[in-house]
């Protein structure tokens, strides 16, 4: 009892401190309480990662310093940009503006030390405008995504493409796609229209031509824009990123169409065929040119990170001050990188997938493989999703149990044996993932390693069970290990749970409370009224 | 407070158990010598309770090959794991032939099998946790004859959990074929609830539900006499008040030349009894803790509980 008494005081202490943080900070600092309230800004952080290879391409340049120019965001009809700064320790830093900040700005990084940091971060906060209502997130992308290929190529040959294009011009092609296009145009605008449509035919000779001539295989829109520019009419590509609700998540830039009418540039969106004023994107440069140039460093990985501004402003604060007047804030998860924060939000979930596992376990009575297996099961199912999650998980096992049953006739020993059937599970899931891919289905088993080592890892629990306890447990178990990853997926793809655990930490002392609550619980289990059920009857029938 | 019903039959669940009887009453250093059974071996021995005579522990893989030499003197012996629970991984000899060894269930046991199977017990197959094990190699109790009509081979032993070093309740645990001879309730024997002050069995269960008839013998199960009942109340009690763990499950099994021995003792008991014997625990075990102050010795706490636990037949 005394004990029992000293856990509720506990857990009475940590739920008021955590709560009281919370609502402090929900009163002094107007700390949004609900998720995916109407976004109006976005964090952007932009990581550039060296790494000086010193056998790459560029060795013979020995002399030139490391020389790294990269584009940064405008502002836009949509978007302004509210604050910005740079992390470039061991780099000199300028911003230039090239032709009187009418078009794009570049950051130019200089190498003072040889041994200077290996990353440069670009973060800003960006907003929308008064008065611009928010964009659908749902259209699908105007102008073509460019996952990999904005990191930059510094073997590509420029010099051959100026010579392309001063001697080896295709022109005949050219020509006689511009007469094409112009035949049912009306205005420059239906003419890029037009030109849009034949280019993105991949089997016409004469585009393949051009695309080859002009090592433009990759982007229609700089193609387009060329052979608009060939007929004098003013057009150029845009670059941007596409800002949307999701938590932190990493992007790609998107490249789209622009054409002058007027004093105004008019961006040709491919849905619906229609040109009107960008304003889906963040708009990053314009040019065919890739985001980053580099003189000396031969191999760049750049990432592109947004947050939506869950938080009204802290991190904008924390990021313009680097200090805030209420200390909860500034030490939060919202000062880490925007990437570090990705792996919070996610490891923030445990403690609350926890805490239903023990309710789960002394409270209901599930048995389940392993004691806290299902929460990573439920974590694995945040990235495969649950229909093809729970299928793969009972695929998974079942191969896995087969395996076993065979290596038991061969009589090896218990860790070997375990390790054999890791193994089998592994090339079975790669086969698994091969023969549905050639036969075009994707299970989305190519999300990530995670969700397939967890699964993989099950197998050891399930083994393990089937030896001790037979088959009738493990078959049990794993029912209850879907129920209890089932359970748990759902409070994880909770928005709320994830806000409010990731932007509250504090209240996972509450989870804490619980959990020392939970803990002193010596009630009956749920399943134990099933168990004693003809007892109690007995004792009934003796009573009356 | 909510009151369930069966809180108000006084039965112990799970969670209560934890709380309010083991952690309280069981220091967690003394759990090693209640899950190796060699330590609680010598404890035994340590107060004179008996025990099965050991032939030989096998510690280490290259001792395996010398199971034939330790065997060679006794027709019948039994091999099992030092740290298992539930009677998993324990096998029965009951005679060496030129062909191999056989089970209780009159199968044959090539000599390789036995080794893997001893290899199994080293690897940790079978202890709780995983961990490398010891395998021990032991006399084979040649069960009371008292027994024959309602055990299927395996071998039927006595369950009393002692609280305080007073005996709380008793249960006679049955081999059936659904448990693969052992005498383990979850694995679907039979349990028969057992008047603590005569020795006389109560009605039996099978996975939880009420039996008058062993489920493979059909022969009753009710008014048996279990032989030397004073000794086996007297050898719990004593295990009870001599380890140091104030709620403990000791197993006691009943030779016929040399009457009871200990098998094990159990720190972590099972709550089944309490079907078997139609009563809730909890009620027992506050009696005992009311009392305990006033009796002093062992001799007084087995007559405190054979007079308080006597079950009325109606």
């Amino acid at each position: 009892m005394n004990r029992t008494f000293r856990a509720v005081l506990l857990a009475l202490f940590l739920t008021a401190i955590g709560l009281s943080i919370f609502i402090h900070k929900l009163t002094a600092s107007s700390v949004p309480l609900f998720p995916n309230q109407a976004y109006n800004s976005w964090y952007v952080e932009a990581k550039l990662s060296l790494k000086s290879d010193e056998l790459g391409l560029e060795s013979d340049n020995e002399e030139t310093s490391t020389t790294i120019k990269f584009h940064l965001p405008r502002p836009s009809q949509r978007y302004e940009i509210v604050k910005e700064n740079f992390v470039n320790e061991g780099f000199d830093r300028k911003v230039e503006y090239i032709n009187n900040s009418k078009d794009n700005r570049i950051a130019v990084f200089t190498q003072q030390e040889t041994d200077s940091n290996e990353f440069l971060f670009y973060r800003a906060i960006i907003q929308r405008k008064e008065g611009v209502a928010p964009g659908s997130e749902e259209v699908p992308i105007s102008g073509r995504r460019l996952v990999d290929k904005q990191l930059v190529r510094f073997g590509e040959n420029t010099e051959r493409v100026k010579d392309n294009l001063n001697e080896n011009l295709p022109t005949a092609e050219i020509n006689a796609l511009l007469n094409k296009a112009a035949k049912n145009s009306s205005d420059r605008l239906s003419l890029a229209r037009n030109l849009y449509q034949i280019a993105l035919r991949p089997e016409d000779i004469r585009i393949q031509a051009i695309r080859r001539n002009l090592r433009k295989e990759d982007s229609t829109v700089e193609l387009v824009v060329f052979l608009l520019n060939r007929a004098n009419v003013p057009a150029r590509v845009g670059n941007g990123i596409l800002l949307r609700s999701q938590e932190v998540y990493s992007t790609d830039f998107i490249q789209w169409l622009e054409v002058q009418q007027g004093d105004r540039w008019l961006a040709f969106d491919p849905v619906n065929l229609s040109f009107s004023e960008q304003n889906r994107y963040l708009t990053w440069w314009y040019g065919s040119d890739r985001v980053i140039q580099a003189e000396g460093a031969n191999n760049i990985a750049l990432e592109v990170v947004v947050q939506p501004n869950t938080d009204d402003g802290l991190t904008r604060t924390i990021w313009r001050r680097g200090s805030v007047p209420n200390p909860f804030l500034e030490y939060s998860f919202l000062r880490l990188p925007l990437s570090s924060q990705r792996v919070f939000q996610i490891l923030v979930l445990i403690p609350i997938g926890a805490l239903i596992i023990s309710i789960l376990h002394q409270m209901i009575g599930l048995q389940t493989f392993g004691t806290f297996t299902p929460i990573l099961i439920s974590l694995a199912f945040r990235q495969t999703g649950i229909f093809v999650g729970i299928p793969l998980f009972v695929f998974v096992v079942i191969i896995g149990l087969l395996f076993r049953s065979y290596l038991n006739r061969l009589q090896l020993l218990i860790v070997p044996r375990l390790a054999a059937i890791l193994t089998a599970t592994v090339l079975v899931i790669g086969a698994l993932a091969i023969l549905l891919e050639s036969l075009d289905i994707s299970l989305g088993l190519s999300v990530s390693l995670f969700p397939i080592v967890i699964l993989a890892m099950t197998i050891e629990r399930a083994a393990m069970r089937w030896e001790e306890a037979g088959p009738a447990d493990t078959i049990i178990a794993g029912i209850g290990t879907i129920v209890a990853a089932v359970i748990g997926y759902f409070c994880l793809i909770n928005p709320y749970v994830e806000h409010w655990a990731f932007v509250f930490p504090e209240l996972l002392l509450l989870v804490l409370a619980l959990n020392i609550l939970v803990g002193r619980y010596n009630g009956y289990k749920l399943i134990e009224y099933f168990r004693f059920r003809s007892l109690q009857r007995q004792l009934r029938q003796t009573e009356g | 407070m909510l009151t369930s019903p069966l809180q108000s039959y006084g039965i112990l669940g799970i969670n209560a158990r934890n709380l309010d009887y083991l952690f309280p009453t069981n220091p967690r250093r003394l759990y090693r010598s209640a899950d190796s059974k060699l330590e609680t071996k010598k404890i035994a021995q340590s107060i004179g309770v008996p025990t099965p005579e050991t032939y030989g522990v096998i510690s280490f893989q290259n001792e395996v090959k010398q199971l034939a030499k330790i065997v060679r003197q006794h027709q019948s012996f039994v091999v099992k794991p030092a740290q298992g629970s539930g009677g998993d991984g324990i096998v029965v000899i009951k005679e060496v032939t030129d062909k191999g060894y056989r089970k209780a269930s009159g199968s044959i046991l090539e000599p390789g099998d036995l080794q893997y199977h001893i290899y199994n017990i080293l690897s940790g197959m079978f202890s709780l946790g995983g961990q490398t094990d010891r395998a021990i190699i032991e006399y084979a109790v040649q069960f009371d004859p008292v027994f024959d009509e309602i055990a299927y081979q395996g071998v039927p032993d006595v369950r009393v959990i002692v609280y305080h070093g007073v005996p709380a309740m008793a249960m006679l645990r049955l081999p059936t074929r659904a448990s693969d001879g052992k005498a383990n309730l979850h694995r679907g024997g039979v349990g028969v609830g057992i008047d603590l002050s005569t020795g006389m069995t109560l009605a039996g269960i099978q996975k939880n539900r009420y039996i008058d008839n062993h489920p493979e013998t059909s022969k009753p199960l009710r008014d048996r006499q279990i032989p030397h009942w004073q000794s086996i109340v007297e050898m719990a009690a004593k295990l009870g008040d001599k380890t140091g763990f104030g709620y403990l499950g000791v197993d006691i099994v009943l030779d016929r030349e040399k009457g009871p021995l200990l098998l094990e003792i159990n720190a972590r008991p099972g709550l089944s009894i309490q079907i078997a014997n139609r009563e809730g625990l909890i009620p027992r075990l506050e009696a005992i803790d009311a009392a305990l102050p006033k009796l002093s010795g062992i001799g007084d706490k087995i007559i405190f509980a054979r007079e308080k636990f006597a079950v009325n037949n109606f």
